[in-house]
């Protein structure tokens, strides 16, 4: 028998509870704020959870009350980075911690701040996250903790995540500010985000050759439609997405790992074809005119092909580099797609340049809209998929009598 | 208090061997309703090793909340062709819940698995998600497809679902070399719209996987199948590392997308197993 739970019954330690028999279901932080799912309690206990969008599972929550026994949410130990401010002290420890904050705000982890303690999931493997502790000469543990269980702090990165109602209102407020980009930021976004900086973009289309020639009589407005949504369910979620994960990262060996997964996900020939060679050549580029000699060792591996470069994972590695923000990165990748599509149609003769240009202004909401949804995606939740854009891309790649490189 | 351990909600688990005759056999084997399967057969007249094992799922589908989980590990020298009775229905519910299929093939070096799942048909309002772990050791091959329904065609519903994900993981001796992710959520962006499925009813993918040997000439033998059909439009691609081929299909009827997949099957077949498909099964 499943028990459906449409509403929250209100916390254990309410009065009106009192001398109840408690059954416990554990939730982790990251199920925490999912208001479908099907969850067993300790006692077997089927339970489909059905509430209204924005509810957080804090640990306390009754979920379920019969007069006699309540279901009540628990929040397991789970894998966490914990470090206890009495044993970091001192000026160092201040000017550590505010190191560790940096470093932790670059990954948009979630951070859990209460008066003797912080505490934050474990994002990366152990023994690397004990190394990053180390380097920091930080007193603290790679350890299993109930992590979130009356929310997260809230830090000026994360607006969706409100501070609890009890115990953790007086924390500090932690301002990690990743979209914004310096001045000289700015010029060496402008400077690479320019058409006339030789990347290599220009001679791909990615599908977009292919899709028009198989749509001689599309009009403008199935164009666009078409672009939306390449950029909405392919670009943003992945290309986009990669962008930002690969910013946050700085250890070559995990950039490696990424630019692995990413070829992976770039299941067309074309595709990779694209991505890799423009990646390179943004890396070459780099390497030649941007950064200093060894500045960024990922860049060299791409340009030594000992990893596939793609052109995601090197613009958000070079962006870090150059001091463009991570949310301004993800945009710039969004824009760029968009732009390069609106360009291909143009040399094709399909649009005039000035609806180009219109659609690339009336369309800044949406990419705005967009580049938050890749900011946020994780890993696990990458993805590409447009099948009959794809389609008409490898059957024109089969063809070989095209404009453009893809 | 004792955390009591989640049910085994329609678990299917199978363990394959290379028997001393050659012939494949159920070394283990666990399962849960409704998920059930029978002796294997052996219907390969150009192979009697392989044994054809098919999934039989009395309630047709999967209903929301439930949990599947399919985990086949063919151990080395095994040949293995898997399939379902028939389609795949993903039912709705006023919970909204949403159905779940995980499956996970392990194949040890020199295994073949064919893998041909009946089409899902996902009704109004239903939720589906579906993560396959495909895990290939050296020499291993898989040949395996795919097909999505727009809805119950026949009711008059297309693409009333809330939401599909259908994800494929792909390792070979534990690099990730393939990552197909397909999400398809009507209320959000109508498939209908160009560049997703653009109206046509079915989407269907046939993935070959043989990382270590040669696919130089499926591609090419695909294209010009696929090239040559008026009924439908698909494509090929290599897979990255050279791993295998993929192949995208979309077309407006059921049979038209059998009658490929069966001629897919027939290619690949000559081509890495060097025998041929066995037509009565699609």
């Amino acid at each position: 028998v499943t028990d459906h739970i449409t509403k929250v019954f209100g916390m254990a330690e309410d009065a009106r509870f009192a001398g109840r028999n408690c059954d416990y279901i554990d939730i982790g932080w990251s199920d925490a704020r999912k208001h479908h799912q099907l969850r067993h309690s300790a006692s077997g206990r089927e339970l489909a959870i059905d509430l209204s969008r924005g509810t957080f599972l804090a640990a306390g929550t009754v979920l379920w009350d019969d007069g006699t026994d309540i279901v009540v949410v628990r929040r397991p130990p789970e894998d966490a980075i914990v470090v206890n401010f009495q044993e970091n002290e001192g000026a160092n420890g201040v000017r550590r911690a505010l190191l560790l904050g940096y470093a932790l705000g670059n990954q948009h982890t979630h951070l859990e701040i209460s008066r003797t303690s912080l505490r934050t999931p474990l994002m990366t493997e152990p023994g690397v996250a004990r190394q990053m502790l180390a380097s920091l000469g930080l007193k603290g543990t790679v350890t299993q903790v109930p992590l979130a269980e009356h929310g997260w702090t809230n830090t000026s990165a994360d607006h969706h995540h409100q501070l609890s109602s009890s115990g953790h209102s007086a924390a500090a407020v932690i301002s990690v500010d990743s979209s914004s980009t310096g001045l000289l930021g700015l010029l060496s976004l402008l400077q690479i985000s320019d058409s006339a900086f030789p990347s290599g973009r220009i001679v791909h289309s990615n599908g977009v050759e292919a899709w028009l020639a198989c749509h001689e009589t599309a009009r403008k407005a199935e164009i666009l439609e078409m672009m939306h949504c390449y950029l909405a369910e392919s670009y943003a979620p992945l290309d986009a997405a990669a962008i930002g994960h690969a910013w946050r990262l700085t250890n070559s060996r995990e950039l490696l790992a990424l630019d692995q997964l990413i070829t992976a996900y770039k299941i067309a020939d074309y595709a990779r074809t694209a991505s890799e060679s423009c990646g390179r050549q943004l890396a070459r580029l780099a390497q030649q005119a941007l950064l200093t000699k060894d500045e960024v060792p990922f860049m060299a591996e791409v340009a030594a092909r000992a990893t596939s470069g793609n052109l995601c994972v090197v613009e958000g590695t070079l962006s870090r580099a150059l001091g463009i923000g991570l949310n301004d990165s993800v945009l710039s990748g969004i824009r760029s797609a968009f732009a390069g599509m609106l360009s291909v149609a143009v040399r094709l003769g399909r649009v005039g340049p000035l609806w180009a240009q219109e659609m690339l202004h009336e369309g800044r909401p949406r990419l705005i809209g967009l580049a938050r949804l890749a900011v946020e995606t994780r890993v696990g939740d990458l993805r590409s998929a447009c099948p009959e854009l794809e389609i008409h891309a490898m059957r024109r790649q089969a063809n070989r009598t095209n404009l453009f490189a893809s | 208090v004792s955390i009591a351990p989640i049910p085994d909600i329609g678990a299917l688990e199978i363990e394959l061997v290379s028997g001393s005759t050659g012939r494949t056999q159920v070394q283990a084997m666990r399962q849960h309703f409704p998920q059930r399967i029978t002796a294997p057969m052996y219907l390969d007249d150009q192979d009697q090793g392989m044994a054809f094992i098919c999934v039989q799922n009395p309630t047709g589908g999967t209903f929301p909340g439930e949990r599947l989980s399919t985990k086949v590990v063919a151990h080395s020298n095994t040949q293995l062709h898997f399939s379902t009775q028939s389609a795949t229905q993903i039912y709705a519910g006023e919970a909204g819940l949403a159905a779940e299929h995980d499956l996970c093939f392990m194949l040890d070096e020199n295994s073949v698995m064919e893998h041909f799942a009946k089409t899902v048909i996902p009704h109004k309002n239903s939720s589906y998600r579906q993560e396959t772990s495909i895990r290939l050791q050296g020499d291993a091959v898989y040949l395996g497809s795919e097909t999505i329904a727009a809805g119950r065609i026949g009711h008059g519903e297309r693409y009333q679902y809330q939401n599909l994900e259908i994800r494929t993981f792909v390792d070979c001796d534990l690099v990730p070399i393939v990552r197909d992710a397909l999400v398809l959520e009507p209320s959000r962006r109508s498939p209908d719209k160009s560049a997703l499925v653009a109206g046509w009813d079915y989407l269907a993918t046939f993935m070959v996987l043989a990382p270590k040997r040669d696919i130089g000439g499926i591609t090419g033998a695909f294209d010009r199948l696929l090239d040559a059909r008026q009924d439908c439009i698909g494509a090929s691609t290599v897979l990255p590392h050279q791993s295998g081929v993929l192949v995208r299909l979309l077309a407006d009827r059921a049979p038209v997308v059998q009658s490929v997949i069966a001629e897919l099957w027939q290619i690949a077949r000559r081509q890495l197993l060097n025998r041929d498909a066995i037509g009565a099964l699609m």
